[in-house]
């Protein structure tokens, strides 16, 4: 289905220089009737220092005219009374004929307005349809991962990198099924992605179904099954509350912002107690400085004897849309209060069949055993003593990367340690022994990791088979320390897993991974790297 | 994808790493830490399973 951002343009476009006595507040209070999502766009387009809005009327085709046929059949008396494409330049462009100098760099973003009328419910409101902007570009704002969406613009086509925000309008849409669209978009082109197609998947689902007052978390988890999307997720309205601090919500959906898969929160709203309100995070803030690294607080406690420092603790805040306010907000990490948290979901890419939250606690116990190894312990690097010193202390820091083989041994191919040293090319090979697709859980130490953004090593987890609750040695690849490997070899007589050590050519610490993925995604090819 | 425990596995890694890896044997910690925290969460997402919680 053709997408909302190829909707032809109905007339010819108007060019407005965004210089003073240009005003967002006038300009959104004349056109937009004082919509505040519309106001945080245009914020953000200041942000980026927009010098030109182009805007165009265009016509309800492919998904939008899908919407106008559902709302249609529930209300009879419908119509669309305004349809408007905005979109934002960092250059001066006066009229169509300067119009081809401008390129995808160019453009900050764009937002489709839509506004539906339904004279029996009094309503004639504008609201966001979708919108796309450029995030605020600074190295620690960091989003995994970011799709390449596709825009006509006065008859020419650009692409924009961000994640899609959508707005509710209170008839066929609410906050859960924008939240969900912004969400599956990350991974499902957005011709597919259409409110008609999540509101009947949510029907199916047995229970009286009125798609304005949102979804159930039944009908989530049916919405993103349909678009075979997996998904880790928790219910803590139906938990006691140590649930809350044994299994918090910052950890679930921080497994789905950092592997670029993204998450979504439900809580309740302080001012309406018996609403919960729900929206996506795609990102997160990183402070190299923050000061609880070091306090007990910052402990990750899987039982009694197992804690460490999770990577975590050094975000301060969820980068995530609202659909009452707009896009790309940070909340911070600690803003809101577990037992205000009502639902917490992370997604898995493609594959995987478990959270990163599974994966951590899973490595840290095969961290701490490993430590038994006389050849580990006996250890001539300088690296491998001070991550003993450390861990005696529980004082490791863990980090949970869901990514393919492919990027994996990529990762390899091109790691070096602080003195240069690397793998021989036959690391490649390494791919026979290896799922298609695995949890990273990197090894690192306090002051190794927030500023020099490096590590020891990793351990090495199959994402492909969910973990049963117990030891079955089946979960764990290996591990990788400097100077040393370990893989699982099968298990011995007594039910003990059985090692194979081998010297590794990388002696000391490396960098970490990081995911900055941009995306396309066409409906001919699913996943087109960009 | 080789099985690890398989005889071909050590081949290959002498192939990879160009250096022939030793069996070592190492006990798992006595601690049920992780899996009672496994087993934990499973059951949490049992229920949750269940939930018809509204998100509006």
């Amino acid at each position: 289905m053709k997408e909302a951002g190829f909707a032809t343009c109905t007339g010819p476009p108007e060019f407005i220089p965004l210089k003073p006595s240009f005003s967002n507040f006038d300009y959104v209070d004349k056109h937009f009737d004082e919509e505040t999502a519309i106001r945080r766009l245009f914020s953000q387009a200041r942000s980026h220092d927009a010098k030109t809005l182009i805007v165009e009327d265009i016509k309800p085709e492919g998904v939008l005219l899908s919407e106008n046929r559902e709302i249609s059949k529930a209300y009879p008396d419908y119509k669309m009374t305004g349809l408007k494409r905005l979109s934002f330049w960092k250059r001066q462009v006066k009229s169509v004929g300067q119009f081809s100098v401008l390129t995808s760099n160019d453009l900050i973003g764009y937002f489709i307005g839509k506004k539906d009328c339904v004279p029996s419910m009094q309503k004639d409101d504008w609201h966001v349809f979708e919108a796309v902007f450029r995030k605020y570009d600074h190295p620690h704002n960091c989003v995994p991962r970011q799709v390449r969406y596709p825009v006509r613009i006065a008859n020419n086509d650009f692409e924009i990198d961000g994640v899609l925000y959508c707005q509710q309008n209170g008839l066929n849409k609410a906050c859960a099924q924008v939240a969900l669209r912004s969400l599956c978009s990350l991974h499902v082109p957005l011709g597919e992605i259409t409110y008609a197609k999540i509101n009947e998947i949510a029907a199916r689902v047995p229970g009286p179904y009125e798609p304005k007052k949102g979804l159930t978390t039944r009908r989530i988890r049916a919405v993103l099954t349909a678009f075979n999307l997996g998904f880790s997720d928790i219910d803590y309205s139906q938990e006691q509350p140590r649930v809350r601090s044994d299994l918090p919500y910052q950890k679930l959906i921080y497994s789905g912002i950092e592997s670029g898969a993204g998450a979504l929160l439900g809580f309740q709203i302080a001012t309406r107690k018996a609403e919960h309100h729900s929206i996506p995070f795609f990102g997160h803030t990183f402070n190299q400085d923050t000061w609880v690294a070091n306090a007990n607080s910052a402990y990750f406690k899987v039982g009694e004897k197992t804690k460490y420092l999770p990577s975590e603790t050094w975000l301060s805040s969820f980068i995530g849309h609202d659909d009452n306010f707009g896009t790309n907000y940070c909340v911070p990490r600690l803003f809101l209060k577990s037992k205000q948290v009502k639902y917490a979901l992370a997604i898995l890419l493609p594959g995987v069949k478990y959270d990163g939250v599974r994966a951590e606690t899973i490595a840290s116990d095969y961290l701490y055993s490993l430590k038994k190894d006389a050849n580990l312990a006996g250890s001539s690097s300088t690296w491998v003593k001070r991550f003993y010193a450390s861990s005696d202390k529980q004082e490791v820091i863990l980090r949970a990367i869901s990514l393919s083989k492919e990027e994996y041994i990529g990762h390899l191919t091109e790691m070096r340690d602080w003195d240069g040293r690397r793998f021989p090319s036959s690391i490649r090979q390494f791919s026979e022994l290896l799922s298609d697709r695995l949890w990273m859980v990197e090894i690192s130490l306090p002051e190794l990791f927030p500023i020099n953004q490096r590590k020891l090593g990793e351990i090495v987890l199959d994402a492909t088979k969910r973990p049963k609750p117990y030891r079955d040695y089946k979960t764990l690849l290996f591990a990788r320390f400097p100077c040393h490997f370990f893989f699982t070899a099968g298990k011995e007589k007594n039910g003990e897993p059985k090692f194979l050590h081998i010297r590794s050519q990388i002696e000391s610490h490396t960098k970490l991974y990081i995911k900055r993925e941009r995306v396309r995604l066409s409906r001919k090819n699913r996943l087109l790297r960009a | 994808m080789i099985s690890y425990a398989s005889p071909k596995f050590a081949k290959k890694i002498f192939k990879v790493f160009g250096a022939k890896a030793s069996q070592v044997k190492i006990s798992m910690r006595s601690t049920q830490d992780v899996p009672k925290f496994l087993k934990k969460f499973d059951q949490v997402q049992k229920r949750t399973a269940k939930s018809t919680l509204q998100l509006d």
